[in-house]
């Protein structure tokens, strides 16, 4: 899965993609989220920003600042010399989300090429275990999610053949093992499960949780999806309106090593 | 203190405001925004006084027209967008001072597709996640997080300097980006070049190109070049139905995808910043301005030029937007 080395990749003019495997679920991401944290605190000068994937860091450079040899130069040391990170800081977030019916039309269909029982059974498989955050990006905001289920009570499901022209802000799609939140109105390919009425994006940062940046989520957060009746869907829309909302947020340390053990059958 | 300088007559296809764009949100998946034409915007700003990255006001092929609220200092870049002031042709890639009662109007693109208009002081509006950028999609930053509308006022922050001081100046005709329709765009390859067969390669370069009608901010889709060919590679590895897929990676500003192999789109200043297809190379930041004023229907042709060279060509094109190179 891993590469005996990661790949350092010319992506323009201004960037490099540092690629760890060719593969994409967990572990690729940790590691991803591990490099990462280890290029910056190196600070090298003319380092803009990176974006990350769940195989690849892609870093952003000033060439008027520093030049591309000398850049990969620079982030291969730090690769070569990073010590195996067992955990790294990851908020527990918690939104709450109406699964199926007018809101998830796509359960049904899920919950038949998972072969579950019901919709019941599929939404509990989705929200029996936190997602990992190992995307933001696409749209504003927009998380790839992956369960932290263990892999036999994941659910798959293929996308769209066609992809529809709309899709609402606050829809849960779910395509491949992925879990998607639409934070625009845009095209998409996922299949709607379920509909989270709170905002994870607010371009114009009305609610207290959004002063300092319109965008809640960031890769390495855990999102716990908590079920809701239609009576709740209403009041936390009031909510959302009046800006009162409280997000429920802790903060913990996520180790990958006590994961992948807790998973095993 | 700002002042209501202009009010929106007329908005044309798309106006709004720009800066350089917005940077350290990619992660976050906010895109730069920020003017097409960065060298224009450059320009225009420093023919009245403003600092560099200073706000300016962007149209799209058919420009916008304005009342004059306040004697002020404005200058004109970019794309050929016929302007008047009243009934007099307004000077391009020069500041002029209007008056207030002055009409302003920017006709269809002649040549080129963006044109630049900036206003002494600056354009007072919010800085958003450091930058006064419009991310239209995202309803973020700029005037109220859209493009302009009829009856919108812009307002401007105090000017460096007296009126009479800030107008009359021009830009060095040598330094005057060309017009010409034909593009020659230079690109670096990778990240998934070698996804790509050598024929795909030699297509991609050896192609007559034109920009199609799918064009805007987001990314510029090119036509009329043959079918790219994909490595055998691309067959192997996992990445989705179609070779063109690849397990989903960052997109770096100007990248260029093949979905399928048909169309390479180029995706730019408000475009995604992941996703999951072949990129084979990718715009050097000089030439995002110039791909910036091409139209549906240009041509253009792809170049290739090493990370070394387009650093260089950046240096070189940085070097010219400097107040040196204005004349009054």
């Amino acid at each position: 899965m891993f590469y005996d080395e990661p790949r350092f990749l010319i992506a323009g003019d201004r960037y490099i993609s540092v690629e760890v495997a060719n593969a994409m679920n967990i572990r690729t991401s940790f590691r991803v989220l591990a490099l990462d944290r280890a290029v910056k605190e190196a600070g090298i000068p003319g380092l803009v920003e990176t974006v990350l994937t769940y195989r690849a860091e892609m870093i952003y450079f000033d060439n008027q600042k520093i030049s591309i040899k000398d850049l990969i130069a620079e982030v291969k040391k730090i690769s070569d010399s990073m010590d195996k990170v067992e955990s790294v800081p990851s908020r527990l977030i918690e939104l709450p989300c109406r699964y199926g019916g007018k809101y998830g039309p796509d359960l049904e269909y899920v919950a038949e090429v998972n072969k579950l029982k019901n919709t019941d059974e599929a939404a509990e498989w989705h929200y029996s275990a936190p997602h990992w955050v190992g995307i933001v990006g696409f749209t504003p905001g927009h998380p790839f999610l992956m369960s932290l289920n263990p892999p036999n009570k994941m659910l798959n499901a293929p996308k769209y053949k066609i992809p529809r022209t709309y899709t609402p802000v606050g829809t849960l799609g779910h395509g491949g093992n992925i879990t998607s939140m639409y934070t625009l109105p845009s095209p998409g390919g996922y299949q709607k499960i379920a509909y989270c009425p709170v905002p994870i994006y607010d371009s114009f940062q009305r609610l207290d949780q959004f002063t300092d940046s319109p965008i809640l989520l960031q890769v390495g957060d855990r999102i716990r999806f908590r079920p809701i009746n239609d009576d709740e869907m209403d009041d936390l829309r009031q909510q959302v309106l009046e800006c009162s909302y409280q997000y429920k947020i802790e903060e913990e340390t996520f180790s990958l090593k006590e994961y992948l053990e807790s998973i095993k059958v | 203190m700002s002042e209501e300088v202009l009010e929106v007559l007329e908005p044309g296809l798309l106006t709004s405001v720009q800066d350089l764009g917005r940077e350290g949100y990619q992660s976050f998946g906010i895109p730069p925004s920020g003017a097409m034409d960065s060298f224009a915007l450059r320009l225009c700003n420093l023919l009245v006084g403003n600092p560099d990255g200073e706000a300016g006001i962007e149209m799209t092929l058919m420009g916008a027209k304005f009342k004059v609220l306040k004697d002020w200092a404005i200058s004109f870049a970019g794309g050929d967008m016929p302007a008047k002031v009243n009934d007099i042709p307004l000077p391009r890639w020069q500041s002029t001072k209007v008056a207030a009662g002055d009409v302003l109007s920017f006709s269809l693109a002649k040549m080129g597709c963006r044109g630049y208009l900036c206003l002494a002081g600056g354009i007072d509006v919010p800085m958003i996640m450091g930058s006064k950028s419009t991310f239209i999609m995202g309803r973020m930053g700029g005037y109220r997080g859209r493009a302009m509308r009829k009856g919108d006022r812009l307002k401007a922050n105090e000017p460096s300097s007296s009126l009479d001081q800030l107008a009359g100046w021009k830009v060095k005709p040598d330094i005057i980006p060309s017009d010409k329709l034909e593009k020659e765009i230079r690109i670096v390859m990778g990240p998934q070049d070698d996804y790509v067969a050598q024929e795909g390669i030699d297509n991609f370069f050896g192609s007559n190109w034109r920009v199609s009608s799918k064009a805007d901010r987001m990314g510029y889709r090119f036509e009329g070049g043959g079918e790219t060919k994909f490595a055998d590679k691309a067959f192997t590895d996992i990445g989705g139905p179609d070779p063109s897929n690849i397990i989903d990676d960052g997109i770096p500003l100007g990248g260029i995808q093949i979905p399928g192999g048909i169309e390479p789109i180029s995706l730019l200043v408000d475009g995604p910043s992941a996703g999951g297809f072949v990129k084979i190379g990718c715009v050097i930041r000089p030439d995002i301005d110039r791909l910036g004023q091409a139209k549906t229907g240009d041509p253009i042709k792809f170049r290739q030029v090493s990370a070394e060279e387009a650093a260089q060509l950046l240096k070189d094109q940085l070097a010219l937007a400097d107040k040196k190179n204005l004349v009054r």
